[in-house]
């Protein structure tokens, strides 16, 4: 545990699925070679596998006594790999409107083959029956957890928390990529560099905190879904959102990590029953399917949610709903607020 | 385990069928698993529990010098062959020899704060072996070494590596260890098979330093 602590709430009602915020990170930080299959956020519809495929089932974190659990290392197919495109054939072939621009199974050895699978390969896929289908976006990226199983795991002890903000970062000239923090991490959000041969993830964009301006993947998201502060800041959302409100909740509190991003769990429409007629007293999203992603707290939480909306139909004020709604949008990541754009740059390398 | 000095060139001696080590003694070293208790985290000691590693239970060892350059000559068996690795959930082979840099350095923890151990670590991925210093564990420093030179063949199931190094700490960087000819030393061994994804402390190793005598 950190002196002072870094947290992120995700709401899940305006998440849109767009992954502005994937690339937004993936340009800032995953742009270099060894790097192409990676994604440090990634937006995955659920129900659905996730990526990796299946992480949910591949172990890692703490059980009930707080005991590592072994994890399951990940391979570059679960991730999903980097796709191929066959640019040349469209492009400069003279094949005019024969050919068209397709993904390439980067495993089938240059043969032309379609992906078998990628990252958030099941979009919108969802699950229910017409007309009681369902789905909503999970945005994911490192939780800088409270108590990180990546660093508890490493033989080297290259993976360190910051003090200061509870980030968690990985020393790459520590690390030789023994890729145990892979396994032990039970959100699976590390990734391994096979050119450079040492593991990697979201740094929580620190060099640009440490100039005052928040990570990209909240600034960037248009749909005003990210909210970032400290944990202990009382004025911040973060704090209204987890520890007032209590309507934002952690992903898979039973993996024993005590993750550092928040989500406000989705509300759905109701069910329509047999007859066609809307069942106001189960909801389109099955609760258990909820509780096994957000635990026991996520009733709790949409009770609140569906509390204060009421309230502000009924014409009244609910503070929660104003910061929810983010009616100034700089207000989501206070103290975080300069503007990339007007800071002073050092001058580029050469 | 003798060093015997040989009047062959380096080349000989890094070719595995050469005449030189078909008249070489073979010494048989017996391996057995780094213990689970020992390895440095939890997460390690838990998720290697039950799924076993360093199953190999020994290698065959020749080691001959010719005054310039020193070579040992590592044969296990590894069903399988694996070099650079084609996914991230793969890992090579690799195998060491280690020296005490002290009398009295511990072999077990790889030495400890004030009495390092010195590693020439071969994988099967790498163009040439690294030199590691270590103080115990966790605390190994890898560094090119233009001493060190490696030939290797996987072939019929074994692993046949020569690891070579020049004598007297010749061309070798600073603070590693010097093998000198009339001088005796300790050396022990690991061994990493990659299929099983071993790597770090999930290794098969030689549990006592042997003793090595280099012939003047």
């Amino acid at each position: 545990m950190s002196e002072r602590q870094l947290a992120f709430v995700f709401d899940l009602n305006k998440c849109l699925g767009c992954q502005t915020c994937t690339i937004s990170c993936k340009t800032l930080w995953t742009d270099q070679p060894g790097m192409e299959y990676m994604w440090w956020n990634i937006v995955n519809t659920m129900p659905g596998r996730g990526t990796p495929r299946d992480r949910d089932e591949m172990g890692g974190g703490f059980d009930a006594e707080g005991r590592a659990r072994a994890g399951v290392l990940p391979s570059a197919k679960d991730f999903g790999e980097a796709w191929d495109f066959n640019y040349e054939e469209v492009f400069y072939e003279g094949k005019g409107q024969s050919a068209y621009l397709h993904p390439r199974n980067p495993s089938a050895d240059g043969k032309d083959e379609a992906p078998e699978w990628g990252p958030n390969w099941d979009e919108d896929q969802g699950a229910g029956e017409y007309p009681n289908s369902y789905y909503f976006y999970l945005p994911t990226i490192c939780m800088h957890c409270t108590e990180p199983a990546c660093l508890a795991a490493c033989p080297r002890t290259a993976i360190s928390k910051r003090e200061e903000d509870g980030i968690v970062l990985i020393d790459e000239d520590r690390c030789d990529g023994y890729r145990f923090c892979m396994e032990a991490c039970p959100y699976k959000r590390i990734y391994f560099n096979p050119d450079r041969f040492i593991s990697q993830k979201c740094v929580m964009c620190f060099a640009r905190l440490e100039e005052g301006v928040a990570p990209a993947c909240v600034r960037q998201c248009p749909g005003r879904v990210r909210h970032f502060g400290y944990l202990d800041d009382e004025e911040n959302d973060v704090f209204k959102l987890v520890k007032t409100w209590k309507v934002a909740i952690p992903l898979h509190p039973e993996f024993g990590t005590e993750p550092n991003v928040y989500y406000v769990p989705p509300l759905a429409p109701p069910r329509f029953d047999e007859n066609g007629e809307i069942d106001e007293e189960n909801p389109r999203i099955p609760m258990e399917y909820l509780r096994s992603l957000f635990g026991p707290a996520v009733d709790q939480a949409l009770a609140t949610l569906k509390l204060e909306m009421e309230k502000t139909r009924q014409g009244g004020k609910s503070e929660l709903m104003d910061i929810l709604i983010a009616y100034k949008w700089q207000n989501m990541f206070i103290p975080f607020v300069e503007d990339p754009g007007e800071l002073s740059r050092p001058a580029p390398k050469s | 385990m003798r060093v015997g000095r040989v009047d062959a060139k380096d080349e000989e001696l890094l070719s595995p069928d050469s005449k030189a080590w078909q008249e070489a003694p073979v010494n048989e070293v017996v391996l057995s698993p780094a213990p689970l208790e020992m390895q440095p985290t939890e997460y390690i000691r838990v998720a290697r529990n039950g799924r076993p590693y360093g199953v190999l239970s020994s290698m065959k060892v020749s080691a001959l010098h010719n005054g310039d350059s020193v070579f040992f000559h590592l044969i296990w068996q590894d069903g399988s062959e694996d070099g650079p690795i084609k996914d991230i959930n793969q890992f090579a082979d690799a195998a060491a020899v280690m020296f005490p840099m002290v009398e009295d350095a511990p072999l077990i923890g790889m030495g400890i704060k004030g009495k390092p151990v010195n590693v020439w670590l071969w994988r099967a991925d790498w163009e040439r072996p690294k030199n590691v210093a270590a103080e115990g564990m966790g605390t190994t420093v890898r560094r090119d070494d233009p001493a060190l030179s490696s030939a290797a063949r996987h072939a019929n199931g074994q692993w046949d590596l020569i690891v070579a190094r020049s004598l007297n700490g010749k061309r070798a960087p600073q603070g590693t260890v010097a093998l000198a000819p009339g001088t005796v030393t300790k050396i022990a061994f690991a061994v990493w098979q990659g299929s099983e994804q071993e790597r770090a402390g999930l290794k098969a190793f030689s549990p006592d330093w042997q003793e090595l005598e280099l012939d003047a």
